[in-house]
C-alpha cells in the first residue's frame, strides 16, 4: 500500500500528515515541532506532482506531494487510469486541503517572498497546528485505524 | 474531447463538423467539475489504439505527472500511455463558453459560444491529432527497427 497524501503545494498541509502518519510528530505536538520538521514549508511550485517520500510505515511508503488544483482530480484520475488499465496497485491518495484555513493560506502565500518568509512559516505552522485534528484524523482515517 | 473524437474517427478530418454534429458528440459540453480527471472512452484510433479524453482544468501537468511517479513508485505495470495536451488549441471563445455553460449553468449562452470556438479551432485541434499520430508512428517503427 502506497499512502500519498497531497494538498496545494506539498509544503504544509501534506508534509505534517505524513509526519503524523509516520509519528514523526505527535497529534500533541505544538507550532514549534511542526516548525522543525524536515520537509516543513520547503516544496515549491515548481515541484508539483514530484512526490517526497517521507517514510516507510510498516513497510508501505509514505508520500506527499503538491497537486496544485488537481487535488481532487488526482484521485478520480487515478482510480479511473487503473480500472481501465487493469492495474493492481495498492494505494490510498488522501486529500489535505480539506484541512486549509486562513492562516495556513496567507502564511503559504508570504513565505514564498525571501524576506518574508520566516514570518510566512510561522502563520503557516500557525494554521497547520490549529487545524492538526483534523489533519491526524484524516491520517487515522487513511492508516485505517 | 474534440480532439480525442477526431482521433477515434468520429468527426471527420477534412470539413468542419456543424453545430448539430459538434453537440451530438458524446460528452460535449456535458462534464461538471465533479467528472472532471474521469477518463472518457472515445473509440479506436487507426492503429487499434484505445482513445479517451480526460478534463483536467489547468493542473494537467502536476496531476500527470503524480500519477506516473505514483505507478513507477508501485512498480505497476500500466502499458503505453500517450497523454496529449490540448489546451494550446483552446481559444477565448471555448473558454467563455466553458465558464458560461458548465460554471455559471448558462447552456443557452454558453454552448454557442463553446461550439463556436471549437469550430474555429478545429483546423489546429486536427493538426494536433495528426503531429500525435505522426509521433506515435515514428515511435513505432522506431521500435520495430531496433527489434530487427
Amino acid at each position: 500500500m502506497i499512502y500519498y497524501y497531497h494538498c496545494y503545494r506539498g509544503a504544509h498541509l501534506s508534509s505534517v500528515a505524513a509526519a503524523l502518519h509516520l509519528k514523526i510528530l505527535e497529534p500533541t505536538a505544538g507550532v514549534d515541532d511542526i516548525l522543525r520538521l524536515e520537509y516543513f514549508d520547503v516544496l515549491q511550485n515548481r515541484d508539483m506532482g514530484v512526490p517526497v517520500l517521507a517514510g516507510y510505515c510498516q513497510g508501505n511508503p509514505v508520500c506527499f506531494v503538491g497537486l496544485g488544483r488537481g487535488s481532487k482530480i488526482f484521485a478520480r484520475f487515478a482510480d479511473s487510469l487503473t480500472a481501465k488499465m487493469n492495474v493492481s496497485l495498492e494505494y490510498k491518495s488522501v486529500d489535505c486541503l480539506e484541512c486549509i484555513n486562513l492562516l495556513t493560506r496567507i502564511g503559504g502565500f508570504i513565505s514564498r517572498f525571501k524576506r518574508l518568509k520566516p514570518m510566512g512559516r510561522y502563520l503557516a505552522a500557525r494554521g497547520v497546528h490549529k487545524n492538526l485534528d483534523k489533519i491526524y484524523a484524516l491520517v487515522l482515517h487513511a492508516r485505517g485505524s | 474531447m474534440t480532439a480525442a473524437a477526431v482521433h477515434a474517427g468520429l468527426l471527420a478530418r477534412d470539413k468542419t463538423p456543424s453545430r448539430l454534429e459538434l453537440v451530438s458528440l458524446p460528452y460535449f459540453d456535458a462534464q461538471k467539475a465533479g467528472d472532471h480527471g474521469f477518463l472518457q472512452y472515445m473509440g479506436k484510433g487507426n492503429d487499434g489504439s484505445l482513445i479517451y479524453s480526460v478534463g483536467f482544468e489547468t493542473a494537467s501537468a502536476p496531476v500527470i505527472k503524480a500519477a506516473k511517479n505514483l505507478f513507477s513508485l508501485g512498480k505497476a505495470e500500466i502499458g503505453k500511455v500517450t497523454y496529449v495536451e490540448t489546451r494550446l488549441v483552446i481559444n477565448k471563445w471555448m473558454v467563455l463558453g466553458g465558464i458560461s455553460s458548465r460554471l455559471l449553468g448558462l447552456t443557452f449562452i454558453g454552448r454557442p459560444l463553446v461550439t463556436w470556438g471549437t469550430q474555429l479551432a478545429y483546423r489546429q485541434i486536427v493538426s494536433l491529432v495528426e503531429e500525435t499520430e505522426a509521433k506515435l508512428k515514428a515511435e513505432k517503427r522506431r521500435k520495430e527497427q531496433k527489434g530487427q
